[in-house]
């Protein structure tokens, strides 16, 4: 431990990343709270989609969205998450339910107990719900708890039916149908919150978000392509602090300069040829969330002179489509067209095989970013994106041989993981088998 | 000219020292709890059976628990990636491994050359471990060749209800009460390691060709129902021990290679 | 009236006779190797004997435990979880976790006026469990009572970092040899112990009163470390005897029931003699 700490100096950790969290304290949490003591009315959305529509449209009706997600996240990185999941396990929920969820669960179980949020809560808490947007897709674990919250605090919920899509033949007009629904749910979203709200949504308000959140994304996406030059010039864990203002602060003007200053940053280092660590030797990918409670595993990463380059793609920012036809100005259908268009693109990409698009993403990712090794992350409480997995690991060994390990994780659970004394063994051996994979392909001739 | 491997494994301590030619000579020396002298001691062995000096040895390659008692300029290796060059060394062709070790049993996947492609490792828990079988001898009053030796035919074997070592102590204690031979007991045993071991296998898809090593690949009974569980032949090196040592002075002697290309 | 409950555990055999005020009239506590458990007869015979009762005397007798099938004077036999809950009860009505540190095993139990609503069992490994300590203790060369006695003494417990014994038991054998003292080593088995458990109990949501049970209670040392971790904790005064006292309450309720509903028990059934495994088999 000892020589990681001395290591540790020599990262470059990215100036700028550093205040997405102060952005994130004062505008999700500190000024959330203030508006609801003015009387306004509070949206609990989770989880959050690519893009952030919910918080936009919320946004431009003076509704306060907070992001229910992001505070599951961070009751793992101030290490209190055990205390509240332990809150949970006392009310019989299973381990393998959303992390995040039961975060906030037992969160507003205790302040029911309390009076008020108990004091272990990070950034503070949340202020009370006058209605919740909850996805239908994917996260099995939020339908269910929302529902329970929303008769706890006595709210209407929406459930948004974001459906990304299947495999299919046709994909052009697939989009188009997709695309037509998502807009229909959209509107039937922003009626049921005026009717909820009483407020109105300030189209022009809208409108400037949304090209502004465009903007932010083509940002973010320049960042993750710089992400290719060797050496790597911006760490995994810089770019998931970045993940939080970007995911729940869209359209907003300091989201546009805080995004605007990172890639001037990154820019700069990819030209002088700074890298994250002072002797880049290998390029890792991570596929799914990172255990929020153990960040400090990457620095061993680091020491090693191993760096994350790319992680799952449907948080990484470059797959936003950029060809939206200028004509269409109308605020939903721009963002209506975002979610479909994502994963039609990711399906088109493969060719023949229905179930193979996710994987056949990440081999795309392994070739541009000239990848290494592959960590996954399979996840206890988040299981429906783990599922491409295995495959991801058995197509990148046979076709590129890029070797992988499997670290059994949770995002928030810290006991789903190996103590770190236990895991870091592993880790060596694996680093040591990407070393003669790299030489190997070396040989070949594969890079 | 000759490069040494060292494996400070938590029962024995190995040294393996190769030349040029790829002749091996090597030493085993219990672990005791003081590594260094170990260390010491099986270098010094190793060094007298192969009639040379500690001057001729042109690297060190260490690797195993005990690997950071090694108080002369060596470039440590993790232990799998070592035992897989060993592996590969001694048989080219085999693609999976299986190290039934002293305190936890791996699997592990391997690319022609010995490259490491994919490993499981099992819990720090003696019921999946060699360590199990000689829990069981020292009860059985059997020395462990004496163990080794007993029951290579499958005959009727007793159904343990625990796989934990301490419980099935007891166990064993009770069904040599009712009646029990060692040969049935000791069936009973192998084949709960053996399961084991299995759902780890199939978790790396083993295929052959296959090889076991480590203290517990000496029990062939306990081979033989790896093999019956698995269905994969499976090769066992003429000692088993020593695979890791093999492949720390095999991966040494490739490090010394490439710098002279250079 | 006199009701029995008879506990055979792994390690230790019980026996309570309580008359129909509840009050304990007779109790036995004995050591019984696992092979030994057949002559659960011969203890119930000292018990009465020191009672001054005969076999019918008692209205109703309720076998529990892990060897409760090898019992056939028994007019039922219950689980150990029950009887387990309805003893602990008794003695302490607010009881709400019930922390039971068997000889082979270890259980939380979740009980509310008595009744078992949660529970979780460890009977596979042998962290954790009563076992461990004996292992440990033998290598330390003590007994399970001295250990708790000296671990009260610590002040800087040593890392134990293996789960499995058999390698907890390696690692305090070198600790010994590098001149750690034995508190610091009792303590740090139990810190593990404790750790161990409380991993497991966790999973039924730990509330107050916590009651901790079984042989491993009687350790000082134990009870120490456990306060540490989960704030109060509680033991009977005879931490052993919860399971056989909660089984003789269970034979009275049985009597009553049975009297209500005019179906009496019937003695004939009771059979005193030796239990051997071809019996058991044949079950």
């Amino acid at each position: 431990m000892k020589e990681e700490e001395a290591k540790k100096s020599t990262f470059k950790v990215s100036e700028v990343a550093k205040k997405g969290y102060s952005l994130v304290k004062k505008y999700l949490y500190e000024k959330a709270k203030e508006d609801a003591k003015q009387g306004k009315p509070v949206a609990w959305v989770c989880p959050t989609v690519i893009y952030g529509p919910f918080h936009m449209i919320l946004d431009a009706m003076d509704i306060v969205p907070m992001a229910m997600d992001h505070f599951g996240a961070m009751c793992a990185v101030k290490g209190v998450a055990s205390y509240f999941l332990d809150a949970c396990a006392k009310e019989y929920l299973s381990d393998s339910l959303c992390g995040y969820m039961r975060c906030v669960y037992s969160h507003a179980m205790l302040a029911k107990e309390l009076g008020e949020m108990p004091p272990e809560a990070p950034l503070g808490g949340w202020p009370k719900p006058t209605l919740m947007v909850e996805r239908t897709t994917y996260c099995d674990g939020t339908y269910k708890v929302f529902q329970t919250l929303a008769r706890h605090y006595d709210v209407p919920v929406y459930h948004v039916d974001l459906y990304p899509g299947v495999y299919h033949k046709n994909i052009e007009e697939y989009r188009k149908r997709l695309i037509q629904y998502q807009y229909e749910d959209l509107k039937n979203f922003a009626m049921f919150a005026e009717k909820v709200t009483g407020k109105r949504i300030d189209w022009d308000k809208l409108s400037e978000m949304v090209y502004r959140q465009e903007e932010i994304h083509r940002l973010w996406r320049e960042v993750d392509l710089l992400r290719k030059t060797v050496p790597c010039p911006i760490s995994n864990l810089d770019l998931w602090a970045v993940i939080a203002p970007g995911f729940w602060l869209p359209g907003k003007e300091e989201t546009l300069v805080f995004f605007q200053n990172l890639l001037e940053e990154v820019k700069t280092r990819a030209k002088t040829g700074l890298g994250v660590v002072p002797e880049e030797k290998y390029r890792l990918m991570w596929i799914e969330l990172p255990p929020w409670h153990g960040l400090e595993m990457f620095n061993y990463f680091m020491s090693k002179g191993a760096v994350f380059v790319i992680e799952s793609f449907w948080y990484s920012q470059f797959l936003i489509p950029t060809d939206k036809p200028d004509n269409i100005t109308d605020p939903l259908l721009r963002i209506a067209y975002e979610v479909p268009t994502f994963s039609t693109k990711l399906i088109s990409m493969a060719e023949d095989e229905a179930l193979a698009w996710r994987t056949q993403f990440y081999l795309y990712m392994a070739k541009e970013w000239k990848v290494d090794g592959l960590v996954s992350h399979p996840l206890l409480s988040c299981r429906a994106p783990s599922f491409s997995q295995r495959h991801a690991e058995e197509l990148l060994m046979k076709l590129y041989k890029i070797p992988n390990i499997r670290i059994q994780g949770d995002i928030v659970d810290k006991r789903a993981m190996l103590p770190f004394d236990q895991l870091k063994p592993q880790i060596d051996t694996f680093l040591e088998s990407v070393a003669y994979h790299k030489e190997l392909r070396r040989k070949e001739g594969v890079i | 000219m000759y490069y040494a491997g060292i494996d400070a494994g938590s029962v024995f301590t190995k040294v393996a020292i190769l030349d040029d030619e790829g002749t091996v000579t090597y030493a085993i020396r219990p672990s005791g709890r003081n590594y260094q002298d170990s260390i010491r001691s099986a270098l010094n062995d190793a060094l007298t059976r192969r009639q040379t000096s500690i001057n001729d040895i042109r690297i060190f390659v260490t690797t195993g628990y005990g690997a950071s008692a090694a108080n002369f300029p060596n470039k440590y290796m993790s232990d799998i990636t070592c035992m897989a060059k060993g592996v590969s060394f001694l048989f080219p062709n085999a693609k999976t491994f299986v190290e039934v070790g002293g305190q936890v049993s791996k699997v592990v996947r391997i690319a022609h050359g010995g490259g490491v492609i994919k490993f499981v490792s099992g819990d720090r828990c003696a019921g999946g471990s060699g360590r199990f079988l000689q829990v069981v001898s020292m009860i059985l009053n059997l020395s462990f060749e004496e163990m080794c030796r007993l029951s290579l035919e499958p005959g009727k074997r007793i159904k343990f209800s625990t796989s934990c070592a301490v419980f099935a102590e007891t166990e064993v204690i009770s069904r040599i009460a009712e009646g029990a031979t060692p040969e049935e007991i000791l069936a009973g045993i192998r084949e709960s390691i053996a399961n084991r071991i299995t759902n780890m296998a199939n978790r790396v898809n083993a295929e052959e060709d296959c090889v076991v090593c480590g203290g517990g690949a000496k029990d062939i009974g306990l081979v033989k129902m790896v093999e019956e569980k698995l269905g994969l032949n499976l090769f066992v090196p003429f000692e088993p021990l020593i695979c890791g040592a093999i492949g720390a002075a095999a991966i040494g002697k490739e490090i010394c290679l490439e710098s002279e290309e250079e | 009236m006199y009701f029995a409950g008879i506990d055979i555990g792994s390690t230790v055999t019980k026996i309570v006779i309580l008359d129909d005020k509840e009050s304990l009239v007779s109790k036995i506590i004995r050591y019984t190797a696992p092979e030994h458990r057949r002559f659960a007869n011969k203890l119930m015979e000292e018990v009465l004997e020191k009672a001054e009762l005969t076999i019918d005397d008692i209205e109703a007798i309720v076998a529990t435990g892990y060897g409760r099938v090898s019992v056939p004077f028994a007019d039922k036999k219950v689980t150990e979880i029950t009887c387990h809950a309805i003893g602990v009860s008794c003695i302490f009505p607010h009881a709400r976790t019930i922390i039971d540190i068997g000889g082979q095993d270890s259980k939380g139990i979740k009980v509310i006026n008595g009744r078992v609503v949660d529970f979780v069992m460890n009977d596979k490994c042998a962290a954790g469990t009563g076992r461990f300590l004996d292992v440990i203790a033998e290598a330390l060369g003590s007994s399970p009572h001295e250990m708790g006695e000296y671990a009260l003494r610590s002040s800087s417990p040593v890392t134990i970092n293996s789960i499995c014994t058999v390698f907890a038991e390696q690692e305090v054998v070198s600790y010994l040899a590098d001149g750690v003292l034995m508190e610091d080593i009792a303590a740090g088995i139990y810190d593990a112990i404790v750790a161990r458990i409380h991993g497991m109990v966790r999973r039924i949501g730990i509330e107050q009163e916590i009651i901790m049970t079984g042989g491993v209670a009687k350790s000082r040392g134990l009870i120490k470390t456990a306060k540490k971790r989960l704030g109060r904790v509680l033991t009977p005064p005879e931490p052993l005897i919860t399971g056989a006292l909660g089984a003789a309450i269970f034979a009275k309720r049985l009597f009553e029931d049975s009297n209500r509903k005019g179906t009496l028990i019937d003695k004939s059934k009771r059979r005193m003699d030796r239990v051997t495994f071809f019996d058991q088999a044949a079950r």
